[in-house]
C-alpha cells in the first residue's frame, strides 16, 4: 500500500480489491500510517480505492476501523472511488456519514491503432 | 469391368475431344453421358440428381465457364460425387492450386485410352466408398433419433416433466435415457452409457432397453433386471480375462404411493435430488462397478425421500468429463445445454467433447421444470481460504449461463455469495475441515430470478439487521456481511438461527435471460 504526506494531506493507496483475502495485510500496512505521531499535521485522509472493484464486508470493517482510529484526532476522511459498485456499498452501509466520498470515473482508454494522427 | 455399368457424366466443349472420351470410356465399360459445357451439365445434375452419376470427367478450359467452376459447384453439391478433370500442358499446377477441397484426378491431355478408364474406374469406386458411408452416417442419426424418440414415447405416461440434452459424438451412441412404468404407482429412469460411442453401442443400448422393457412386462423386479444383464454381458459378449463391453448405468425407481425413491449407481455419476427449497443431495454415492465387469453384481439401492417432489438430476461420464473441461459444474452443462435452440447458440466448448454427452433432469412436480439447476456443491470450513476461487468459481457460471447479466448485479450476487459462504465457513464450520457447508443455486425462469440456498452445520446466530439504525457506527464485524445481503439481494429468508440462508436475485431487468 502506497502512502504520502502532502502538508495536511494524508493518503493511502489501496492496491486492489478490499477483501476478507487482502483485508490482513491492509490492515497492518495501513495502521503503520496512522499512528498519532505518523500523521503528522495532517487535516484530511484520503482513502484512495480507484483500483477497488470489490469491498466485502470484512473491507468494510477495515474502512470502518480506519475512521474510528483518525476521528479522533480530528481528521476528516475522504474516499475516493473508481467503481460504481463500490460507491453503491459505501451508500447503502451508510459509511458516507463518516467520511465523504469523491466518486472519479475514469475515462475510458482508446484502444490503440495504427491510423496516423489526423486520419 | 465393372460387374454393372457404372454412368460418367463426360462435359467438354470440343465435340471430337468429347467423342474420344466417350469412346474410350464406353469401351472400357462405361456408360456416358456427353455434355457440351458446365451450363448444360449442371443443368443435367439438377434435374435427375447427382446420384444418377458415378463420376465426373470434364476438361478444364471451356467457354465460358471452366471445368473447376463446375467442380467448386459439385463439392457444394455433392462432395461424394468423384471427378477427373483434364487439363493441358502447364495448367495442372495452376488449377491444384485453386482447388480447395479435392476428391479431384487431374488427366493430361492428350488422354491415353488405359490411363482414362483406370482412373475413372478409381473415381467411381470412391464414388460409391463415400456415397456408403454418407449412408451409414445418415442411419447412425436415425438410431439417435430413434433413442430420443424413446425416451418421448415413455415420458408422457409418468406424469413428470422431463428435459434430456443428449449429444452424441456421432449420430448414434451408447449413451441412452429412458424412463419406464413399471406400475400404477412406480416409474423407473435409467441413464446409462455402454463402453465406447459408435454403433455397436448403440445397438447394445437399445438391446439392453428391449430386454429391460420385456422383463418389466413381466413384473420382474429392477435388482434381477440388473443381474441378468451383468451376467449376460459376461457370459454372452465377454471374453474370458476380458471385458468386451460393459454397461455404467444409474437407475431410480419412483414410487409415488410412498414418496420413496431407490437409487441404484453402477459405475456412473452419482446422480443429485434437489428437493423444493433448492437444496441438492448426491444420491447413491459410492454404488457397485459397471455391469459386464464382474460376476456377482451388489445390487443395493439408496433410499430417499420424495414428498416434497423435487427434481432428480442424472448423467453420463461423457457430460462430467465435458463439464471438468469447461471448468463448470454438470449442472450448469445440463441446463447450459437444454437453453440450446439452435446450432449458433451451442457453446464451443460442446465441440472439444470426446464422448457421447447426456443428461436428464426429471422434476416429479406435475407442472414442474420451471426452474433448472445451475450449482450443487459441499464446501470444507478451511475453503474460506480459497474464497477469491470460489467466488471465481461462481463468477465463470453465471457469465455462462447469463452472458447479459449487467456488471452491477453481477457484482451484487457474487457479493452476497461471498458473505453467505464465508459465515457458513467461519460460524458454521469453525474454518475446519472437518465441517463442511453447501451452496446450491437454481435458476427459475418465469420471472427469470436467481435462487440461492447456503447451509452450514452450525447452531446459527441471530441476525437483527436494520438498516435504519446506525449499524456502521458500531459496527458488529461479522454483521456487515448480513446488512450487504439484505440490501443487495431481492429477498432473503433465514432458518435454523441463520444457519441456513434461501436468497433471491431478480433477474428480470433487460437483457439477462439465460444465453
Amino acid at each position: 500500500m502506497n502512502h504520502s504526506l502532502n502538508g495536511s494531506i494524508l493518503s493511502l493507496s489501496f492496491p486492489g480489491d478490499v477483501t476478507s483475502t487482502t483485508v490482513d495485510a491492509l490492515r497492518q500496512a495501513a495502521f503503520a500510517q496512522l499512528a498519532p505521531q505518523q500523521c503528522g499535521q495532517a487535516t484530511t485522509l484520503v482513502l484512495d480505492l480507484m483500483e477497488a472493484r470489490f469491498v466485502d464486508s470484512a473491507g468494510l470493517n477495515l474502512l470502518v476501523a480506519i475512521v474510528r482510529q483518525v476521528k479522533p484526532m480530528g481528521m476528516r476522511v475522504v474516499a475516493r472511488i473508481g467503481n460504481p459498485n463500490v460507491q453503491r456499498v459505501f451508500l447503502f452501509t451508510r459509511l458516507n456519514r463518516y467520511l465523504d466520498i469523491e466518486m472519479i470515473k475514469r475515462e475510458p482508454v482508446l484502444p490503440q491503432t495504427n491510423a496516423p494522427a489526423g486520419a | 469391368m465393372p460387374s454393372f455399368r457404372s454412368r460418367i457424366l463426360a462435359v467438354d466443349d470440343d465435340p471430337l475431344a468429347r467423342q474420344v472420351v466417350q469412346q474410350f470410356l464406353h469401351h472400357g465399360g462405361f456408360d456416358v453421358v456427353p455434355v457440351s459445357g458446365v451450363g448444360e451439365a449442371r443443368q443435367l445434375l439438377e434435374r435427375f440428381g447427382t446420384d444418377a452419376f458415378d463420376g465426373v470427367v470434364t476438361d478444364y478450359r471451356m467457354e465460358g465457364e471452366t471445368g473447376l467452376d463446375l467442380l467448386n459447384w459439385l463439392r457444394q453439391k455433392d462432395p461424394a460425387l468423384g471427378a477427373i478433370l483434364v487439363t493441358a500442358v502447364g495448367e495442372k499446377k495452376l488449377v491444384a492450386d485453386s482447388l480447395r477441397v479435392g476428391a479431384a484426378d487431374f488427366l493430361d491431355k492428350p488422354i491415353k485410352a488405359r490411363e482414362l478408364v483406370a482412373a475413372v474406374r478409381l473415381v467411381v469406386e470412391r464414388t460409391r466408398r463415400q456415397r456408403q458411408l454418407e449412408k451409414t452416417a445418415a442411419e447412425a442419426s436415425e438410431i439417435g433419433c430413434i433413442q430420443k424418440l424413446l425416451l418421448d414415447a415413455y415420458r408422457g405416461s409418468v406424469h413428470s416433466e422431463v428435459k434430456m440434452v443428449h449429444h452424441p459424438r456421432r449420430g448414434a451412441g451408447g449413451d441412452f435415457a429412458n424412463i419406464f412404468r413399471l406400475n400404477d404407482d412406480q416409474f423407473l429412469i435409467v441413464v446409462a452409457d455402454v463402453s465406447g460411442h459408435d454403433l455397436r453401442s448403440a445397438f447394445i443400448s437399445a438391446y439392453f432397453q428391449g430386454i429391460v422393457h420385456g422383463m418389466f412386462e413381466r413384473a420382474v423386479p429392477v435388482a434381477e433386471v440388473l443381474e441378468f444383464f451383468n451376467r449376460f454381458l459376461i457370459s454372452k459378449w465377454g471374453n474370458p480375462g476380458n471385458v468386451a463391453t460393459s454397461l455404467a448405468l444409474c437407475a431410480v425407481i419412483i414410487d409415488r404411493r410412498t414418496s420413496k425413491a431407490s437409487v441404484f449407481t453402477h459405475g456412473a455419476p452419482s446422480p443429485i435430488y434437489i428437493n423444493a427449497d433448492g437444496i441438492g443431495t448426491p444420491l447413491g454415492q459410492g454404488g457397485g462397478p459397471p455391469l459386464g465387469w464382474f460376476e456377482h453384481l451388489e445390487c443395493s439401492p439408496v433410499e430417499f425421500d420424495i414428498s416434497d417432489q423435487g427434481q432428480i438430476v442424472l448423467w453420463t461420464d461423457g457430460l462430467q468429463e465435458l463439464a471438468d473441461r469447461a471448468d463448470l459444474s454438470p449442472l450448469s452443462v445440463i441446463t447450459r445445454l437444454a437453453s440450446i435452440d439452435s446450432p449458433k447458440s451451442e457453446p464451443a466448448w460442446l465441440a472439444e467433447a470426446t464422448d457421447d454427452v447426456l443428461g436428464l433432469i426429471v422434476d416429479l412436480a406435475p407442472a414442474g421444470l420451471h426452474r433448472l439447476p445451475i450449482l450443487s456443491e459441499r464446501y470444507q470450513g478451511s475453503q474460506a481460504a480459497e474464497i477469491d476461487a470460489l467466488q471465481q468459481r461462481w463468477a465463470a457460471h453465471l457469465n455462462e449461463l447469463f452472458p447479459a447479466l449487467p456488471e452491477a448485479k453481477l457484482h451484487d450476487i457474487l457479493l452476497c455469495l461471498r458473505e453467505a459462504v464465508l459465515n457458513g465457513c467461519k460460524h458454521g464450520c469453525q474454518l475446519s475441515d472437518g465441517e463442511s457447508m453447501t451452496l446450491d443455486i437454481l435458476w427459475h425462469r418465469e420471472p427469470s430470478s436467481l435462487h440461492a440456498c447456503i447451509r452450514d452445520p452450525g447452531a446459527g446466530h441471530q441476525f437483527t439487521v436494520d438498516l435504519d439504525t446506525d449499524r456502521v457506527a458500531a459496527p458488529e464485524p461479522s454483521h456487515h456481511g448480513m446488512l450487504l445481503i439484505d440490501a443487495l439481494s431481492q429477498n432473503r429468508a433465514s432458518a435454523r438461527n441463520g444457519a441456513q440462508i434461501a436468497l433471491e436475485f431478480d433477474l428480470t431487468s433487460p437483457r439477462t435471460a439465460i444465453v
